[in-house]
């Protein structure tokens, strides 16, 4: 006789399970000067996650406003240089660096052969999701 | 205390289906240094799956980054990344690709799974390869999938700029899955462009109400269909 307490349902199809979800703020503050050729990082790391857990991540700009991107999120703006108007573009990452921490990362590149200066403040939030994969 | 009086019942609801993955497994390859590696396995399904999945450096699979994702480059100024990989498909195989900037031969261990996009409906009998059948138990908290389509976005002589929206009304930021399809392969949307200046094709984003697809097609740009999937959870 099988136990009522241990109910469980199969089928022949694997899906996803969710294991945890949580937030963190990532800010660029204003007027950032990156040397020529060089990379500004900042990041903030999140504990999350069973060991092997999948993770999905979305991002949003302070500077854009409510809209969540759906996964790793490139943004331009414009900045400048010595010599006038420049572009730039933040990029918004997120990785782990060990079997339970996540690291979120803005990096903006200067591919300018003079200083950059960035716009204003931008303050990127991270959702990451982790989950049971069903692959391994 | 009856049945109804318990709090943790669980119900049984066919309201929102889970993901069924009809694909997956594991897989390994090794790209030589300096060298963009593909390689292919049959998935032996009568449509294109829409993949996902991660991969690791490691057999173990201990530090698993997502696709097309990878810790900052050793080289900065040179590069974001020393390496990264994907995961696409077409209509007859799983497609691997492996980028490695070092100088070394790097091996990648890939976890991969695929799901029936909104528009197919072929025969699959279970999940293909090695992944586990899906046991529903109260254990787990499931993915419910809320709302699942696509957009198509004709072959066009003239740039094509767009956005469209699609309503959840969840009234919560939900989960997102979207991936592109072109030329008769589909690949994860993993990297959105946003700001002022949209420099990838398709840019994908969601608030509480609405999941926006944008799009900036180029002239001469094959037709472009868009994959989604929104998810009850949050």
């Amino acid at each position: 006789m099988p136990k009522a307490e241990s109910f469980i349902l199969t089928t022949d199809f694997a899906t996803l399970k969710n294991d945890n979800t949580k937030s963190i703020d990532v800010v660029v503050p204003a007027s950032v000067v990156i040397a020529p050729g060089t990379l500004y990082n900042v990041s903030s790391d999140l504990v999350i996650g069973v060991t092997g857990a999948e993770q999905r991540i979305k991002v949003k700009s302070s500077r854009i406003g409510a809209k969540y991107f759906a996964g790793m999120f490139n943004v331009t703006w414009e900045g400048t240089t010595p010599f006038g108007p420049a572009i730039y573009t933040a990029y918004a990452r997120a990785v782990r660096v060990s079997p339970t921490v996540v690291r979120c990362i803005v990096t903006i590149p200067n591919p300018y052969p003079d200083p950059l200066t960035t716009g204003i403040s931008e303050t990127f939030t991270f959702i990451v999701n982790t989950f049971l994969s069903p692959a391994g | 205390m009856t049945n109804a009086d318990n709090a943790n019942k669980m119900l049984v609801s066919t309201d929102y289906p889970l993901d069924k993955v009809v694909v997956g497994g594991t897989s390994s390859f090794t790209v030589p240094g300096n060298t963009v590696g593909v390689g292919t396995s049959p998935h032996g399904l009568p449509f294109i799956p829409l993949m996902m999945g991660s991969y690791s450096m490691t057999p173990d699979y201990a530090v698993l980054y997502g696709i097309n994702s990878a810790p900052p480059s050793s080289s900065p100024a040179l590069r974001l990344y020393d390496f990264v990989a994907n995961i696409n498909a077409d209509g007859t195989n799983v497609i691997f690709k492996g980028e490695n900037y070092t100088a070394n031969p790097l091996t990648f261990y890939v976890r991969y799974y695929g799901m029936e996009s909104s528009v197919d409906n072929g025969d699959t009998y279970r999940t293909r390869s090695t992944v586990d059948p899906l046991q529903l138990s109260t254990d787990y908290n499931y993915t419910k999938l809320y709302k699942a389509g696509y957009v198509d976005y004709p072959s066009s002589g003239s740039f094509t700029s767009k956005t469209d929206t699609i309503q959840h009304g969840l009234g919560r930021v939900p989960q997102v899955l979207s991936w592109g399809e072109d030329t008769g392969q589909a690949y994860p949307l993993i990297i959105h462009d946003g700001g002022e200046f949209q420099s990838l094709p398709i840019a994908v984003s969601v608030d509480a109400d609405n999941l926006y697809i944008t799009v900036a097609l180029t002239a001469g740009s094959p037709a472009t269909r868009v994959h989604y999937r929104i998810y009850l959870d949050a």
